[in-house]
């Protein structure tokens, strides 16, 4: 069989990307214009902007993809983008982007689900082995998802409220880091002690849920409190106590997945999976129960060579989309049913 | 010259073929599904009416603006693309002036609009010119409708106000200008926009092409109140990584 290459794009957020993938598993080219800086200024994405940004990116994008793979549009078997979830202005761009390139030169076109295409990250750089449970956490997203087979999933717990990547940003906001906080946040954690011992919710409870709104409370509250009684606070220990805080949860909550439904693969995915905090955590927790695949940091955000990965299982099972296909902004997996009575 | 002419500035979906200037097939979509489901449909099927190959499109026309940001981005982005694509021409057109091309034998002045909200309208002036070409006369901009009925006094024309939701604005046209003609339409026909753009400047950079949005974001209005010019000039926002 000859190789398959697919042409993805991804513009869910505040990111627009174009990429090569070569039969799912290879990058030929993962071309990535961040809009970060321009939302610095806010203090966080503005949709409106976004997607303004991404009309200004898209052709630039495709050109360098495309250029930098060396390859023509007779070299593609398929036209990939991502139709949810995500901001539904960001996301119509690459979805206008993704049918014209598929109408203009005939080429199928496939709908992929982002949340698919963070787990499917792991393949670009180890094998998948079935079943396998992800664990996705990034700024619009915490879930355990249960990877049965190939492009079959189930989500075994969600988060109730904040995801976490975004409980980082907001308890950025409140100690003066910009966002995106994460990567100053996971560098105090390491600099300061876990002095504040904040409260780890859901922890005890008998599902695979989250829950980071009280945590984000708390540290609040903590701020608030000092401030009042004037006395100073060490903003390095906070961000290690509210680090800790989060990977306890979330190791608790990944053991207890792992118990219920024995994996050989645990897959770390989306933006927060580049939280060198977790990474440790997780390799000195469970490396030894259960095989960790961390895709690489250019992997772990927002980009389309994962969208290209996800997309060759569809155009394996033939699952293409017409040129209708809409931009589905809270696009999710299925919930497990039987989740509840297994616990 | 085979052309493929794209406007979803509003509620309307507009999708017309031709040779040179003459329309050959189109589709006019006033529905209410939405424009990201029908747009490349529309096209498909209206290009494929017309006996084209997608590589025998020649020019791509698109209204470009202003209008719903939401939809001229859709309409941009498709528009663009596809010119990058097949090695196709590209001319944006502004989507004021297309509906003013829809009234024809009126020598006195045209104001297209769309409605802004809170008083505000998406406004422009035009006049055919002997040739019965479209000149513009007041540049397209958001204004509040009691300016643009203010800056019209000083053009002393007779005046032909054209867009949809006239319901609102009619009683405060006609009180300061109570002979002006009033046309409610905002379907831009085919052979409105292919008349424009058939006479328009070819896109030189077609990877730089945007919407006229005609209005910045409120995040940047807000944010540009509190900068000093020197942080205003730099606008360099996107990186590469
Ligand atoms: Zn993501």
């Amino acid at each position: 069989m000859s190789d398959v290459l697919i042409l993805a794009f991804e513009s869910s957020c505040d990111e627009t990307s174009v990429a090569v993938v070569k039969n799912g598993r290879e990058v030929l080219s993962n071309i990535i214009a961040t809009q970060i800086k321009s939302h610095q200024r806010f203090g966080g994405v503005v949709p409106e902007v976004a997607s303004r940004h991404h009309v200004e990116q898209i052709i630039h994008c495709t050109k360098l993809a495309l250029k930098e793979a060396q390859v023509d549009y007779q070299d593609l078997a398929a036209v990939a983008v991502t139709y949810g979830p995500g901001l539904v202005g960001s996301l119509l761009i690459g979805l206008m982007a993704a049918k014209a390139i598929s109408w203009a030169h005939d080429l199928p076109l496939i709908g992929v689900n982002h949340l698919a295409g963070h787990i499917y990250a792991a393949n670009l750089v180890a094998e998948i082995k079935y079943p396998a449970l992800a664990l996705v956490v990034s700024g619009g997203h915490t879930e355990l998802v249960y990877v049965k087979a190939a492009g079959e999933f189930e989500i075994l717990g969600d988060t109730r409220d904040d995801a976490v990547g975004e409980a980082y940003d907001k308890v950025g906001r409140m100690l003066g880091i910009s966002y995106p906080a994460g990567k100053t946040i996971d560098q105090w954690a390491h600099e300061g002690k876990d002095t504040y011992n904040f409260p780890r919710a859901m922890l005890h409870e008998n599902n695979l849920n989250f829950s980071f709104s009280g945590i984000k409370s708390a540290v609040i509250n903590t701020l608030h409190h000092a401030e009042q009684v004037g006395i100073s606070i060490n903003k390095k220990d906070v961000a290690t106590s509210f680090q800790n805080d989060i990977l306890d949860i979330l190791l608790a909550k990944t053991q207890k997945a792992l118990h219920k439904y024995p994996v050989q693969q645990l897959i770390v995915a989306g933006g927060v999976a580049a939280n060198s905090g977790l990474r440790e955590r997780l390799q000195q927790e469970l490396a030894n129960q259960v095989e960790l695949i961390f895709p690489p940091l250019r992997l772990c955000g927002d980009n389309a060579a994962m969208i290209g990965a996800y997309a060759y299982i569809k155009y394996q099972k033939n699952q293409f989309a017409s040129l209708t296909l809409n931009a589905d902004p809270s696009l999710d997996f299925e919930y497990c049913n039987n989740n509840e009575s297994l616990l | 010259m085979n052309i493929l002419a794209i406007d979803t500035s509003a509620a309307p979906l507009t999708i017309a073929t031709a040779v040179d200037q003459k329309i050959i097939a189109q589709a006019l979509d006033v529905g209410m599904k939405s424009h990201s489901v029908k747009l490349m449909p529309a096209i498909d099927t209206v290009v494929k009416q017309t006996g084209f190959k997608q590589s025998d499109i020649d020019r791509i026309i698109v209204a470009q603006g202003p209008g719903s940001f939401t939809g001229i981005r859709l309409a941009v982005t498709t528009a663009k693309m596809l010119a990058w694509t097949l090695d196709a021409q590209l001319v944006g057109v502004s989507s004021l002036a297309v509906l003013a091309r829809n009234v024809r034998d009126f020598s006195g002045c045209i104001v297209p609009f769309f409605d802004a909200r809170n008083g505000n309208v998406f406004a422009g002036v035009y006049q055919e010119d002997a040739a019965g070409d479209l000149q513009n006369v007041l540049q397209d901009s958001h204004i509040a409708l009691l300016d643009l009925l203010a800056e019209l006094q000083k053009l002393h024309q007779p005046l032909c106000f054209i867009g949809q939701g006239m319901d609102v604005y009619r009683n405060q046209i006609l009180a300061t200008y109570p002979d002006a003609k009033i046309v409610e339409d905002n379907i831009p026909t085919g052979q409105s926009l292919v008349d424009i753009g058939f006479k328009s400047p070819i896109v030189e950079d077609i990877d730089q092409f945007v919407p006229e949005y005609l209005r910045q974001t409120q995040a940047e209005m807000l944010w540009a109140q509190k900068q000093s010019t020197e942080v205003l000039k730099n606008n360099n926002y996107i990186q590469d990584v």
